[in-house]
């Protein structure tokens, strides 16, 4: 039973592949997340000329192999001077998207895909305590819920992938948090990482510290050691993580927090970040 | 009226280091830079040599570029071409103030070539030990061996 109600839930994923819907994994205690991350082929970049920068956008547990490709449309580049554009044109595969920009601009440019917050409703039911899950809020679950649907719980989930590419001389303007939902603030620029100097790493939500969020840091490569070598965190009463990258490359930064809800709709809010980012050779 | 001050040490420092013959592969050069940094500070102090082609490539002079390159408002005036393999010697003017402010600095020279390595070197140098002081560093795969003068 349980086997088959998961298998439910992937041909769902495999219909509908949104950001949003693979996340719906990661709130279940059976299974687990699936990691969206962007990664740039370059993250520092030097120009007389705009230079073209090509990402890669894939839900894949694997650092940095492609498992899933995303549609792109809640991509956004934040640009130095504070502009903000869509991606454009893209390419979506099956195990990957593909989009370029052209770095026009000196500074640090914030590449961010956000799902819009969405609701998300876990029971269980049947003799085998079967988790079922709906994509619905708290009120709307009330009204379909079947009547022997025990341990139900709502979440309000948001989820954010981002990175970060400087042309030139860094900027901070789309580094800084805005005080709004989950975000991080680095004792360094996130393009200024560099093997053996320590990372401290506050977490915030909606500005605030958080004490408890998890955080897990992956360097790349997984798929060729036998240990994964996540770093794992709990932040600390000031919300602070700190680490020391010894391998240079592209990593993974991930936090996640949960927070009860104060809302009719919802009893938890959900919220997940995911950075890539490079750590630089000494 | 006094006869012959002791003479101010020479503010100079005198850099002599070898670009390595290429057997390997294409024969591209290296792009090369020397550079003065302070222990713990974000932005290197000076810039003393840079070897480069083109703008797009000079990032790969990671640490350089890091400290130094990116904040450059013109690069023209702190660089030159790349050069051919063969022993250099440079004389640069070291700042005066550091000289005499008894702190502990780093010389660095990072050398990085197309199909090829990238070489970092450092030198230490204290300045609250008497000058003139001079250091030998052993080569890398893309530049060296070095010979570093100071007040010489």
């Amino acid at each position: 039973m349980r086997r088959s109600s998961l298998l439910s839930v992937s041909s769902t994923l495999k219909k509908s592949l949104t950001l949003g819907s693979l996340l719906l994994a990661s709130v279940s205690t059976y299974t687990n997340a699936h990691p969206v991350w962007v990664l740039p082929h370059e993250f520092v970049v030097s120009s007389e000329r705009p230079e073209w920068v090509t990402f890669d956008v894939t839900a894949s547990h694997t650092y940095f192999n492609y498992d899933k490709g995303l549609p792109l449309h809640t991509v956004s580049i934040h640009l130095p001077d504070g502009d903000k554009q869509g991606v454009g044109s893209y390419f979506k595969g099956h195990r990957r998207s593909v989009f370029d920009l052209q770095l026009t601009q000196d500074g640090t440019y914030r590449i961010e895909g956000k799902r819009p917050p969405y609701y998300f409703t876990e029971y269980k039911a049947g003799k085998r305590d079967t988790v079922k899950r709906m994509r619905a809020d708290k009120v709307t679950a009330a009204q379909q819920l079947p009547k022997n649907a025990r341990d139900v719980k709502t979440y309000l989930i948001s989820m954010t992938s981002m990175t970060f590419v400087t042309n030139n001389k860094p900027t901070n303007d789309q580094v800084e948090p805005k005080g709004k939902g989950l975000e991080i603030k680095l004792n360094v620029h996130p393009n200024d990482i560099v093997q053996g100097d320590e990372v401290e790493v506050t977490v915030l939500m909606d500005g605030q510290p958080t004490e408890g969020a998890k955080v897990e840091v992956t360097p790349g490569g997984t798929k060729y050691r036998d240990e994964r070598g996540v770093l794992e965190f709990k932040a600390d009463a000031e919300g602070k993580i700190r680490f020391t990258p010894e391998q240079a490359g592209p990593w993974v930064f991930y936090a996640n927090h949960t927070a009860p809800a104060e809302s009719k709709l919802a009893d938890e809010n959900y919220a997940s970040l995911y950075m890539t980012f490079e750590v630089q050779p000494e | 009226m006094m006869l012959a001050a002791p003479l101010a040490p020479a503010s100079d420092v005198v850099v002599s280091f070898s670009v390595p013959e290429f057997s390997d592969g294409p024969k591209q050069r290296p792009y090369v830079a020397i550079w003065l940094e302070k222990r713990g500070q974000k932005q290197a102090i000076r810039t003393f040599e840079v070897w480069y082609e083109d703008k797009k490539w000079l990032k790969d002079l990671r640490r350089w570029w890091r400290k130094s390159g990116r904040y450059q408002e013109d690069i023209d005036a702190i660089t030159s071409a790349t050069k051919p393999p063969g022993t250099y010697t440079h004389k640069y003017t070291f700042p005066k103030e550091l000289l005499e402010s008894g702190g502990k600095y780093a010389l660095y020279i990072e050398a990085v070539r197309e199909h090829g390595n990238r070489t970092l070197l450092k030198q230490p140098i204290d300045l609250s030990n008497p000058l003139p002081q001079s250091f030998e560093l052993e080569a890398g795969k893309e530049i060296g061996p070095i010979n570093i003068r100071l007040g010489d």
